[in-house]
């Protein structure tokens, strides 16, 4: 199986300089888990803010999330695959490299996102096909 | 498991094979539909009202050999239900064809309305195998499990569909009502397939 058919192509993004606080707005709004942070200076790169971020970096330690920048706390560098990559080339760097999601580039662009949950319901299906009768 | 089905006779392996057949004419149709959406070949459009009217003949030779006294009695209700439940989604999947050559697919839309058509192709094929499976007498939780988290994942494509919906250009009253019925019917076939397999579970478990 490869990436391409698991992977969420819908990315769901903030900028840099937002708040945590509007990046929870939005991960609460959309039921999502992770947001990608877009660089808005050039001397920052993409990131990732998880649910993870916002709760061990701003909450539990009683931070105004209003107050600090997604910026700040988001997780760089991307980890990113080739969409030709194979799902279990991808679980293995996420064991290595313990990540959650592996972004998925074509050509410099992000183009589509695998979350452990993606790979999870991949193996299943995988099972589920290839049973023999 | 499914040898306490029957009854050694052999009206039971009839219906079980027009049944399996019935299957594997609903999955042909549905590589068809692939075809047809996927590459717009529209002389496959064709061979799926062929295949639906040969499914129809399938469909019916097994209800009538299970109204005939195939199988215990208390099996018969449950087996019948599935049987017409395969059948919806083979409707369903007609439907989509008809409609379809209807319209023609927006670009917005698209890339959603292809994966759909994966997805359900895949997820005929899993039921299929989860069919055969149940009437070795093997387990087939993993097959429902498949299904399940198949048509959630043509749930979610059909809510990012209903956000793109919007910007489509209609001409017409008609063109619209295509559309929405092409829509409406592309992905109806998972819950289709949802209730045939959980209908499939239901008729396994009870052995247990």
């Amino acid at each position: 199986m490869k990436l391409e058919e698991i992977m969420t192509r819908k990315l769901e993004s903030i900028s840099s300089d937002a708040t945590v606080y509007e990046a929870l707005e939005k991960m609460v709004g959309k039921r999502i888990r992770s947001l990608l942070v877009r660089a808005s200076h050039d001397a920052e790169t993409d990131g990732v803010v998880t649910a993870r971020d916002v709760v061990f970096k701003v909450l539990v330690k009683g931070l105004n999330p209003l107050k600090v920048r997604v910026g700040d706390i988001a997780c760089r560098p991307l980890r990113c695959v080739s969409k030709d990559e194979s799902v279990q080339n991808v679980a293995a760097l996420m064991e290595q490299t313990n990540v959650a999601r592996v972004f998925i580039c074509d050509q410099e662009k992000i183009v589509g996102v695998v979350a452990l949950m993606d790979i999870m319901q991949a193996a299943l299906i995988d099972r589920a096909r290839n049973a023999h009768v | 498991m499914f040898k306490r089905w029957l009854r050694g006779y052999d009206k039971e392996e009839a219906a079980l094979k027009a049944m399996h057949e019935h299957l594997q004419l609903m999955c042909m149709a549905n590589d068809a539909l692939g075809d047809l959406i996927r590459r717009e070949e529209t002389s496959r459009a064709e061979t799926i009202y062929d295949l639906e009217r040969e499914g129809d003949m399938a469909r019916r030779h097994a209800l009538s050999i299970i109204f005939e006294g195939a199988f215990l009695p208390y099996l018969r209700p449950s087996l019948c239900r599935f049987v017409e439940l395969v059948d919806q989604a083979f409707d369903t999947l007609e439907d989509t064809a008809r409609f379809f050559e209807r319209i023609s697919l927006h670009d917005a839309i698209a890339d959603e309305c292809r994966t759909i058509t994966s997805l359900n192709k895949e997820m005929c094929e899993i039921l299929r195998l989860a069919f055969q499976r149940a009437i070795h007498g093997e387990d087939i939780r993993e097959q429902v499990l498949a299904i399940r988290i198949l048509e959630k994942r043509v749930d979610d494509l059909k809510a990012e569909i209903n956000q793109k919906i919007h910007d489509i250009p209609v001409g017409d009253f008609w063109q619209g009502k295509f559309y929405a019925d092409f829509l409406d019917s592309l992905t109806t076939f998972s819950d289709h397939i949802e209730d045939a397999s959980d209908a499939l579970y239901v008729l396994t478990v009870s052995f247990r």
